[in-house]
């Protein structure tokens, strides 16, 4: 896997003043947001479950809060070290014993990561492609593909985890939604 | 090069939505389509019917509307009128993706949200519909399979991406 430029940018008319590179500060603000509503589920859904909560199967989903969690953060990791070409991804499932804490502080540096990954973003890179095998034979991709890939899966395993939460515990008294976080309209 | 990422990952949008009333929702037992679960919206039909409204709401505020008209007469659309509803405000905003370019991405409007004014980059709506949609397919699909069972439907924006660049 490799990354390459793309071929010389096509008119813009929001070129970055000072660079000349396509202005790309709405991905560091999406990528902010993920980030954000993930801190926020966790603080006001996740952390008042009882343990026992917290690991229950719900069979209709088949998954726990727990396992979700995990997935959410195993997605969040493996994509950010693929977009930033590791030779050997390193997964960031947690063994089964893993408590919150370890869980918690897991989430964290992958959310430390992410941070100075898109503090560092500009739009040669957000642009760039990025040259995946897969059964197919080798695809290209754009860097943008792979961190929109992770917004969805964030979003999606939210809504899952709020629904698990609702089902060990009670609904949750917070909506998630991009629009607040960025205007700071917060409902209630 | 950001109008084009604006109009793939709007596209995906509109074709998961209409994967999701092919494979999973017009399948179904209509009664099913009533039924309220009693989690968000309750029903699929409160729920479909949610996200149509505020795809239609959005698409008026990014025509500079300050009034917004509900997408529904009445608040009992059987599934046929909510599909067809769906049919209409998908058509909305295809129209409105094939004109987009990299002015509109950009482009500041005044809108309300949450009974505020405020001002927003277009951006900033067309990922609210994105985000918000993408929520509630979820949700749709948790209610199925409270329903019923849980259904095979992947939310994978990466493999759209690849069989979008075959």
């Amino acid at each position: 896997m490799k990354l390459k430029h793309p071929p010389s940018a096509l008119e813009d008319l929001t070129l970055d003043s000072e660079s000349g590179a396509i202005n790309v500060d709405f991905a560091r603000r999406l990528i902010g947001f993920n980030f954000w509503e993930n801190q926020r589920v966790w603080d006001l859904a996740i952390a008042s479950l009882t343990e026992e909560q917290f690991r229950r199967e719900v069979k209709f989903l088949r998954a726990s809060v727990h396992s979700e969690t995990q997935r959410l953060i195993e997605t969040e990791s493996v994509y950010l070290q693929r977009i930033q070409g590791a030779s050997q991804v390193r997964g960031a499932w947690l063994e089964d014993g893993a408590d919150r804490a370890a869980i918690a502080a897991k989430w964290a540096s992958v959310r430390g990561a992410w941070t100075e990954f898109a503090q560092e973003l500009d739009g040669d890179k957000f642009f760039s492609i990025y040259e995946v095998a897969d059964h197919g034979g080798a695809r290209e991709m754009q860097v943008w593909q792979l961190v929109f890939h992770v917004l969805y899966q964030g979003t999606a395993r939210r809504s899952r985890i709020l629904r698990l939460v609702a089902e060990v515990s009670k609904p949750v008294e917070f909506d998630l939604s991009l629009l607040q976080h960025l205007t700071g309209l917060l409902r209630g | 090069m950001k109008s084009d990422l604006a109009k793939t990952v709007c596209a995906y949008q509109l074709r998961e939505d209409r994967r999701l009333w092919h494979e999973v929702i017009m399948p179904l037992d209509e009664r099913l389509f009533y039924v309220d679960t009693g989690y968000s919206w309750g029903s699929l039909q409160r729920e479909c019917a949610h996200v149509i409204d505020a795809m239609h709401g959005y698409m008026q505020r990014l025509h500079g509307a300050r009034q917004i008209a509900k997408a529904f007469a009445h608040d009992n659309p059987d599934r046929a009128q909510v599909r067809e509803r769906w049919d209409a405000v998908e058509a909305d905003w295809k129209a409105y993706l094939t004109r987009f370019d990299e002015r509109e991405f950009d482009r500041e409007l005044e809108t309300v949200y949450r009974d505020t004014v405020i001002a927003v980059p277009v951006w900033q709506l067309l990922f609210q519909v994105c985000n918000h949609n993408t929520l509630h397919r979820a949700e749709i699909l948790q209610i199925v399979a409270a329903l019923r069972e849980p259904v095979d439907f992947d939310m994978n924006f990466a493999c759209y991406c690849i069989g979008f660049a075959e």
